[in-house]
């Protein structure tokens, strides 16, 4: 009764009920009736995301092109006023749908949005996306892993501009697009106030100190994701960045950060939205992110540590999950929107035959190129 | 003279020790080998041997970046220790010699920091330039320290405008300079579209990558 009031609630409200909201055999019911129509007309982006997510075909693969803060190249916005003011932001965000297309928006501004509220000093490039000051970390030592406590997202500058992105979002883009929203994992947030470097060691050396920095973290990012929901976002994508080859060894990471990442996806799901992961690493570990989160969505840059082939990653876990990806960084790049489009279609014939693949760059769309591949990316999907 | 069998075990300690990661036995090797006057020349290949046990266990992926990175940090550490023992020649003139950096516009210097130690591990002289280097603070280096390899680290999309203007830079007046790119965004292709000499995916594969460059011999 609780979730058909709220299904009521976010319809009054002019966005898109939760997915998790409905009863799986009546979201399977919305998925088949969205797929069979499919067939023969255009369905709305949100029911080509819904068939997908459910694993059944849709009218074509929806696309996201992550042209984040790339998009402020539409509108001359500068670096700085994307990264510190929610309404400059959601301008981008929004010309990126409006010029670009696409099925689903990520509201990943960058990756120090929590740091700043735990008073890690951040710097404000003229030509690129905020960034810790790492000369200034607020660790210095182990001993300050300890001093760390959770914050209030309230107080905490660049998370309430976060979600006040999701606010203005979600009332922006209405039944049109699912707004997702973004949490960096707790391992991560850990490193943009340690540095990577000296968090690794510490994560092998002294895991008891790391993880009551993380417990802290953990209860402030759970907080955060509640925010986001209430904003009304349709899912939310933690980023784990750490588990992969890039990172932490694959048991040390569900030793360290794993129990923490469950504890904010257990937030996203009772929400009832849809749990996305981002992972950009080499060899990510699809298999523990999946027993710690349970995710319906999977962004990838790299094929996972135990899938040799591609064929290998869609037999693996090509039922289990909604794969998002996986466009390389270098060709977007420097390939010609051909190139691009030849990939995408590829990728598409590989993943997307029946359901569970939205086509989406590797990582987000690099921010100072200019946008022609991100419109081949949406045309090859349109094709 | 050290009794053979007190360098094999102090050679032995000194391998392991880097190989594990293990301070305490470098600690009790290291002062055996101070002790007892053991040659500096075969102490340092004893590291270099159990640097070379991780190097293939991280490559292999059977060993994760945390871990290497305690290796690499016990192989500093054991080769700042045996200075001290006696050489038995002056040899490292030979030695190649690298300029390393992070390119302008990015400060992640995890990728570039491993990159260096193991370079150093393997015999390089490394000039470490530091995070956020300008293309003519990079081409300073090379030109000031006559090197023979300049390598050029990015982890995000935005630096690689910078680290293709580096690489010109350095292909204009520094031809002869093998150019090494590295990062999260870089690929084989992207490396060769810059004008760069070799990438490589991991830092585990570098000392195959330099004998096919002809700057080592093969590992």
């Amino acid at each position: 009764m609780n979730k058909l009031k709220s299904i009521a609630r976010d319809i009054k409200a002019g966005r898109p009920p939760a997915l998790g909201d409905f009863p799986p055999f009546l979201l399977d019911m919305l998925a088949s009736g969205a797929s069979f129509r499919g067939k023969f007309s255009r369905l709305t982006n949100l029911e080509r995301l819904t068939a997908t997510i459910r694993h059944k075909s849709a009218d074509r693969v929806p696309v996201t092109p992550l042209a984040n803060a790339a998009a402020r190249q539409i509108l001359g916005i500068s670096f700085p006023e994307y990264s510190q003011s929610a309404e400059k932001a959601a301008d981008c965000f929004c010309a990126g749908i409006e010029f670009l297309g696409g099925d689903m928006v990520v509201l990943m501004v960058d990756l120090s949005v929590e740091a700043e509220g735990f008073g890690q000093k951040i710097l404000y490039p003229l030509d690129s996306t905020a960034r810790p000051d790492y000369d200034r970390p607020v660790v210095k030592s182990v001993d300050d892993y300890e001093k760390i406590r959770p914050v209030k997202v309230r107080d905490a500058k660049r998370m309430s501009q976060f979600v006040r992105l999701c606010e203005i979002m979600v009332a922006r883009s209405g039944f049109s697009t699912m707004v997702a929203g973004f949490v960096f994992g707790p391992l991560g947030v850990l490193s943009m106030m340690r540095g990577a470097e000296r968090l690794f060691k510490d994560c092998v050396l002294y895991p008891q100190k790391v993880m009551k920095a993380l417990e802290a973290i953990t209860e402030t990012l759970c907080e955060f994701t509640q925010a986001q929901c209430d904003a009304g976002v349709g899912a939310v994508a933690i980023d784990t960045l750490f588990a992969s080859r890039n990172g932490l060894s694959k048991e040390l990471w569900e030793k360290i950060e794993g129990p923490f990442a469950r504890e904010i996806a257990k937030v996203i799901k009772k929400n009832g939205r849809v749990t996305g992961i981002h992972n950009c690493g080499h060899g990510i570990y699809f298999d523990a992110q999946i027993r710690s989160m349970e995710p319906e969505l999977i962004s990838f840059a790299h094929l996972p540590d135990d899938c040799e082939t591609e064929q290998d990653l869609v037999t693996r876990y090509g039922s289990a999950v909604t794969l998002v990806g996986y466009v390389p960084t270098p060709l977007l790049m420097t390939g010609t929107p051909q190139e691009v489009m030849d990939e995408c279609r590829r990728e598409i014939d590989v993943f997307g035959k029946n359901g569970g693949f939205v086509l989406a760059p590797g990582c987000e769309y690099p921010q100072n190129i200019p946008l022609v591949n991100a419109l081949a990316m949406v045309k090859a999907a349109m094709m | 003279m050290i009794p053979p069998a007190s360098l094999e075990k102090v050679l032995e300690g000194m391998e392991g020790a880097v190989a594990l990661r293990d301070p305490a036995r470098l600690d009790e090797a290291a002062d055996e080998a101070l002790r007892a006057g053991c040659p500096r020349e075969e102490a340092a290949a004893a590291l270099t041997r159990g640097l070379e046990r991780a190097r293939r266990a991280f490559a292999e992926n059977n060993l994760a970046l945390p871990e290497f990175l305690l290796c690499l940090d016990i192989m500093e550490e054991g080769a700042a220790r045996l200075s001290k023992l006696p050489a038995r020649s002056l040899a490292p003139a030979s030695r190649p010699r690298m300029v390393i950096g992070v390119a302008q516009g990015d400060v992640h210097d995890l990728g570039k920091n491993v990159v260096a130690a193991v370079c150093r591990a393997y015999g390089f002289e490394v000039t470490d330039l530091g995070r956020d280097v300008a293309p003519g603070a990079f081409l300073a280096a090379v030109k000031k320290n006559k090197a023979h390899v300049m390598a050029v680290s990015a982890m995000m999309s935005t630096p690689l405008t910078a680290m293709r203007e580096t690489v010109a830079l350095c292909r204009r007046e520094r031809p002869d300079t093998i150019v090494l790119v590295g990062g999260a965004a870089v690929d084989e292709t992207l490396a060769r579209l810059m004008g760069a000499n070799a990438t490589a995916p991991n830092a585990g594969l570098l000392p195959g990558l330099f004998s096919n460059l002809k700057l080592l011999p093969a590992p």
